[in-house]
């Protein structure tokens, strides 16, 4: 009975509405808090994936989908994670403008069936702005294990908007609903009230507390328990040792451990040492070049292909055979920590850290996305309340967090050496903690308070976990692929025109004075582009035999503190804006280099005592 | 009955949430709709290293400086 427009199945970042239109005749906005199943719910209404999470923060890009139903055409919008329509952090504020500016015939408010109660008053702003309102009781079926009953009858009563239970990842109730959007005429839309931060009349404290009160006499009579505790009391002996005071330092190193070992290890050294060697080296890269001599005769052409900086023998070599396995190890992990629902937890374990440099334990959650990928995290840092906040994990992440691809190859460079790679972990983790202590005293502004709804802990879903790594997976693909193009083709005209040799030799100055060799320098340009592409430079000059344990050591320390990428640098100017992007560039490349420098000078001095 | 703070109760005690002390209108809001507010009963879960409450069917990390201008009153549960 569903069915998808082909054309257009993930549209719509920014959606303003009209543009996108072809014959839509309904418009429906999912709106609702974090971790309610909203996504889940969107891709069971039409088939496109969402990310689906067990944290907030990860539908921080508008996604729409269509579908027709009884031959009439809705267009579905799903929004960021908000608890009300007084936006408290960045990606509220997104999901509140594409609430209304896209002004839809329609607002399905999802909650979760467990916490009506803590919803409702959401639900009543909704209304009172002058929206259409469907109710969505969603995650029925937990709501049942816990013993809660809902009387959806009464509750539409009292409501007089249609209230509809669904279990979004079983598809249960996603017909009715579907019939219900489209049965829906646009005729009879009111005009919307405006809802801004000044309007105390609808946003004040006491109409807050007012709703809730409303809320609870609403819940005691439709909603009623009872006690089922089998299930849960299992989950709570889990949750007290994840948590416990002695128990839970052990945890999260075993978890970090994990990590390492699958990102670390067998991304970065067994699947890279593979690809790289087998399959590209052995295979791949012979017979591309075999072809590509025989087809095109001009040198210059067979440069740009397959030279040492070819976009066929280098450009993708490194995307495929050394960032794709890392990545791909990294989101996989990351996707079994979000989805267990060990994320929020180690947000709260780390928060007293994290208090330190002026961030909350909120802030977790960016940082270690960030050792995946800083482009996606710095996106990410949209979930931070304060621009205080928002501010110092951006920094953080531009210097001192290096990325997964950048991270293995450097560890795996370093493996032989133990003693190195924890030297590598302390320096980078020193700059990491004394730049954000410092910035913390030097920006004005309050320390944030931490305060994080902890989703129940899950079984992960193995079908849901492989779906959002690929989709992660593909996202970066999108990302990196046409750069590392363009880098091969950028460095081809470069080496025609004569100019990629004048900048390698400026480049070759400071990178001298770190007593590396010259061919450093292209490693260093390359890390201009991207740091991982960087790394991957330095892993080339290993293989090739050029440089000594000790300046793999400098140059893996500078690289990683180099800002991460063109991608990431371009996500900055777009959510902190350029004049902080300039900065931030400006202290961060003359810094890398004189850490570097000291690493150097220390090992220099320390060989001639 | 004594006021308290809930950064003074014990482990596993279930109080209810008597007043928000919190001058910030904005913080205020924020933490009356993740659902603290007075009237609210609340469990300790957790009290290192942040609090971790149990509201209705949620779990609610919060910080040591929070939870001291939360003020609660002990049920009777938590006085047995």
């Amino acid at each position: 009975m569903l069915k998808e427009c082909g054309n257009c199945k993930t549209s719509c970042i920014n959606s303003t509405g009209k543009d996108i239109d072809h014959q839509t005749r309904v418009k429906a906005v999912l709106v609702g808090a974090p971790n309610v199943g909203k996504s889940a719910l969107f891709s069971a209404l039409t088939g496109v994936y969402a990310t689906i999470s067990n944290y907030p923060g990860t539908t921080v890009e508008i996604v729409s989908g269509k579908i027709s139903v009884a031959g009439r055409i809705v267009e579905i919008i799903d929004t960021p994670g908000m608890y009300s329509l007084s936006p408290i952090t960045e990606e509220e504020r997104v999901a509140k403008e594409v609430l209304f500016t896209s002004n839809p015939d329609l607002v399905v408010h999802v909650v979760d069936s467990k916490n009506l109660k803590r919803s409702l008053p959401f639900t009543f702003q909704l209304i009172e702005a002058g929206f259409n309102i469907v109710l969505v009781l969603n995650m029925a079926d937990e709501a049942e294990r816990s013993g809660i009953t809902i009387s959806v009858p009464d509750l539409e009563n009292v409501l007089s908007i249609p209230v509809l239970q669904t279990v979004a990842t079983k598809e249960k109730g996603i017909a009715e609903l579907a019939n219900l959007l489209g049965k829906e005429s646009s005729k009879t839309k009111l005009p919307l009230k405006p809802f801004s931060k000044s309007d105390l009349s609808l946003n004040s404290v006491e109409h807050l507390v007012e709703k809730h009160k409303v809320a609870s006499t609403i819940c005691l009579n439709i909603v009623s328990k009872t006690k089922k505790d089998g299930v849960k009391s299992r989950r709570e002996q889990i949750e007290k040792v994840l948590l416990n005071s002695i128990t839970a330092l052990p945890i999260l190193i075993l978890v970090m451990f994990a990590f390492y070992q699958v990102v670390g290890v067998f991304g970065a050294q067994v699947l890279v040492n593979w690809l790289e060697v087998s399959l590209f080296r052995e295979t791949v890269n012979p017979t591309v070049t075999e072809i590509v001599t025989r087809l095109v005769p001009w040198v210059t052409i067979q440069d740009l292909l397959i030279s040492d900086y070819g976009i066929l023998t280098l450009g993708f070599r490194y995307a495929i055979a050394i960032v794709l396995p890392i990545v791909g190890c990294f989101f996989l992990f990351f996707s079994l920590l979000e989805d267990s629902g060990y994320l929020p937890r180690m947000a709260l374990l780390l928060d007293s850290l994290f208090k330190k440099i002026g961030l909350s334990g909120r802030s977790v959650i960016p940082i270690v996305l960030g050792f995946g990928c800083a482009t996606m995290a710095t996106l990410v840092t949209r979930t931070l309340e304060t621009k205080r906040e928002r501010l110092i994990a951006t920094f953080l992440l531009a210097l001192a967090i290096p990325c997964s691809a950048q991270l293995g190859v450097i560890l795996g460079l370093l493996s032989s050496s133990p003693l190195l790679v924890l030297l590598f972990v302390l320096i980078i983790g020193s700059v990491f903690f004394s730049a954000g202590f410092l910035l913390s005293r030097l920006l004005p502004g309050k320390q944030p308070l931490f305060y994080l709804e902890l989703p129940p802990l899950r079984v992960p879903s193995l079908k849901n976990i492989f779906k959002k790594t690929s989709l992660r997976v593909w996202w970066y693909l999108k990302e990196i692929l046409p750069i590392f193009i363009l880098a091969s083709v950028i460095i081809w005209i470069g080496q025609i025109s004569g100019l990629f040799n004048v900048i390698v030799k400026i480049i070759a100055h400071p990178v001298a004075l770190l007593g590396l060799p010259k061919e450093a320098a292209t490693a260093f340009f390359f890390g201009f582009f991207r740091r991982d592409f960087g790394a991957a430079g330095l892993y080339d000059l290993v293989q090739k035999g050029v440089i000594s344990e000790v300046s793999l050591f400098v140059a893996s320390v500078t690289l990683a503190l180099f800002m991460p990428c063109v991608a990431q640098l371009s996500m900055t100017i777009k959510e902190r804006g350029a004049k902080t992007a300039v900065i931030m560039a400006a202290f961060i490349f003359p810094f890398a280099f004189l850490v570097g420098w000291v690493t150097h000078m220390t090992f220099v001095l320390g060989s001639l005592l | 009955m004594t006021n308290k703070n809930l950064t003074q109760i014990r482990k596993g005690e279930t109080v209810i949430i008597s007043a928000l002390a919190l001058s910030d209108d904005e913080l205020l809001s924020k933490v009356i709709t993740l659902g603290l507010l007075p009237g609210s009963t609340v469990e300790l879960i957790q009290d290192k290293p942040v609090l971790v409450l149990k509201l209705d069917e949620t779990m609610i990390a919060i910080d040591k400086q929070l939870a001291k201008s939360i003020t609660v009153t002990s049920t009777i549960e938590g006085h047995a």
